[in-house]
């Protein structure tokens, strides 16, 4: 089974307001065809609002939405020709698995022999052979998930949604399922727009990223730009840990906890208060410092650990600096930091991605 | 427990025995055993005539309850909207007024509009019977998970098929116990149907009463024993199919 071709789909100024909250403050969105975008944010950043105007399910304030070329500005749902999948399968449970399958070829007037093989290619897709027969509270959360992806695949869409999939299966299982789908869309070629608020399912499957914060993208770019080079203090914290500091920048000139320090390539679009972040990962543990020194374009810093957590493969260090300014920083198994311990830290500007100082603007829940 | 259920039915089981009682008149206790009640009533053509008349006005009136009654539940059982709690007000409203009262405000706008025996009474016992089925389908469409609804529609169900193969067997329990409701309600109501039946359309309630008005003959036991093991096989059947529905 593959697809015909591929639709894009491009949001523009979308505004949805509910009562006297707004949920969404314009939002412009390109999904390319045959991408698989992941809508990341916090519960209540829009995400699931866009999600439903794609599929009709709520109209907006104004803006506009086009899959392919064609204007959906009141098309309603059932022509619209969009598969969604959602969080809780949402199967018909008084109809057998191949009853749910068969239902939007039904829907289209489809030939009862037809039906039956494209019911069976569906099934096999989702590696459920010979299911059909079955009814759906005979089956384990992740089955009934897989039976919604082939129904919601089975009638050919333009594109397919997924609101947060995986969201009520457990944690291995949602691993193979991430795979599953991964592959699947690879296999079909459709686009597919895929609400998450696990960052790293989202860093693990998308071809590209949007983040989403109060009814807002943040950012927009491929799971590596949004992870290494965030834009917002936000996406950074949204994506993973990290350390950030206050800073001042002037020219190449740039001021860390009262060193100075020159930097290589000036850093464009940037003057004045910054703060300078580097991932968890990017940081080196040091020996402990007095005060902050710079030597080679990296700064040392004197810091407290917090508190130590076992990571797996490694530890992560919640640490403070002189200034206050509280981080996380990765550090090898086995090291020797202990809460309450001093250490240095040791920071490549080189590395470092520069953002501007805004108030940290947090997702609300 | 126990000594409730015995007042309960108690006095619905004595009856039983006096429908077999040789006295010739209701009275307690029961003397011999005979069948001739029964046969008596089923030889009556008096009594056939009034078990076709309440069928017919039960049936009329829960069809007429299940179609005013079904889009109004799933309406208020799914949406939101304003004034919602002042529309299901209305909406039960026939449960709360005293029976007596809606019999007099009827018979005196129904005579006038020329309803009465059948269409009067399936009318009127429609009026009592929405109610109930208004409350079971918005009980079922409660429990139903609205994203269904959402589900259907992105599968290319428009909102008229969406209701049908989607909404209506998903409230089918409550649409069932709901009609029950609506035809037990008809079968045994007497107060409107004493006022809206003329002497030539009585149903079974109607003619035991006026029977037991004029002579006090066991034939009235008979038939009263009859009517208890059909509810009660009624009421069995309903169970079964509720719980076949779920």
């Amino acid at each position: 089974m593959r697809l015909p071709a591929a639709k894009s789909i491009r949001l523009s100024g979308l505004v949805k307001r509910y009562d006297r909250t707004q949920v969404l403050h314009g939002v412009d969105l390109d999904v390319r065809a045959g991408e698989f975008m992941s809508m990341l944010g916090p519960s209540g950043s829009g995400k699931t609002t866009i999600l439903k105007i794609i599929a009709g399910f709520e109209a907006p304030d104004s803006g506009m939405v086009t899959i392919g070329d064609r204007d959906m500005v009141g098309v309603a749902p059932e022509h619209r020709n969009i598969g969604v999948v959602f969080q809780n399968y949402s199967l018909f449970p008084h109809m057998s698995v191949a009853g749910n399958i068969g239902f939007p070829l039904r829907m289209r007037g489809m030939p009862k022999a037809r039906q039956r093989t494209r019911i069976e290619q569906a099934l096999e897709l989702v590696a459920l052979p010979g299911y059909g027969n079955r009814m759906p509270n005979q089956l384990s959360g992740g089955q009934q998930q897989r039976v919604a992806i082939a129904r919601a695949i089975v009638f050919e869409p333009d594109i397919l949604l997924m609101d947060e999939p995986l969201g009520a299966l457990d944690r291995r299982l949602r691993e193979d399922m991430q795979m599953e789908i991964k592959a699947l869309h690879e296999r079909l070629g459709i686009t597919i727009v895929y609400v998450t608020h696990d960052q790293e399912e989202a860093l693990s499957m998308s071809d590209r990223i949007a983040v989403f914060n109060r009814g807002r993208v943040e950012q927009t770019g491929t799971p590596r730009e949004v992870y290494r080079q965030p834009a917002t203090l936000f996406v950074a914290d949204f994506l993973g840990d990290s350390l950030h500091v206050s800073a001042a920048v002037q020219d190449d000139r740039i001021e860390v906890a009262d060193v100075v320090a020159i930097l290589q390539r000036p850093p464009a679009g940037h003057s004045g208060r910054v703060r300078l972040l580097w991932r968890c990962d990017e940081i080196e543990i040091a020996e402990p410092v007095a005060r902050p020194a710079v030597s080679g374009g990296r700064i040392t810093m004197p810091a407290t650990v917090l508190s130590v957590a076992y990571a797996g493969t490694a530890l992560r260090l919640k640490v403070q600096l002189a200034s206050g300014e509280i981080g996380t920083v990765a550090a090898p198994e086995g090291g020797r930091a202990e809460t309450g311990g001093r250490i240095g830290l040791r920071l490549d500007l080189a590395r470092a991605t520069i953002l501007p100082d805004t108030a940290r603007r947090g997702g609300s829940d | 427990m126990i000594p409730i259920v015995v007042l309960l039915l108690a006095p619905s089981l004595v009856i039983l025995p006096l429908s077999v009682s040789q006295r010739q008149v209701l009275a307690w206790p029961p003397r011999g055993f005979t069948l001739d009640w029964y046969f008596s009533l089923f030889a009556s053509g008096r009594w056939w005539d009034s078990a076709i008349h309440s069928v017919e006005v039960a049936a009329a009136s829960t069809v007429i309850a299940v179609l005013l009654g079904v889009p109004a539940g799933v309406t208020l059982g799914l949406r939101s909207f304003r004034f919602k709690d002042v529309v299901l007000a209305i909406a039960v409203v026939p449960l709360v007024i005293p029976t007596v009262v809606l019999a007099i405000g009827m018979y005196k706008v129904y005579v006038w509009l020329g309803l009465y025996d059948l269409l009067g009474l399936a009318a009127a016992h429609a009026m009592i019977g929405v109610p109930l089925v208004v409350v079971t389908t918005m009980s079922a469409a409660r429990q139903l998970d609205p994203v269904l609804i959402l589900a259907s529609r992105s599968l290319g169900a428009g909102p008229i098929r969406t209701f049908f193969l989607v909404i209506l067997p998903g409230v089918r329990s409550g649409v069932i116990s709901g009609a029950f409701f609506a035809f037990a309600s008809s079968w045994d109501e007497v107060i409107i149907a004493n006022f809206l039946s003329s002497p030539t359309y009585r149903t079974i309630p109607v003619q035991m009463w006026a029977q037991i008005n004029q002579h006090v003959d066991p034939t009235v036991a008979a038939l009263a024993s009859v009517l208890f093991i059909l509810s009660m096989a009624m009421m069995a059947g309903l169970a079964m199919a509720s719980r076949r529905a779920r």
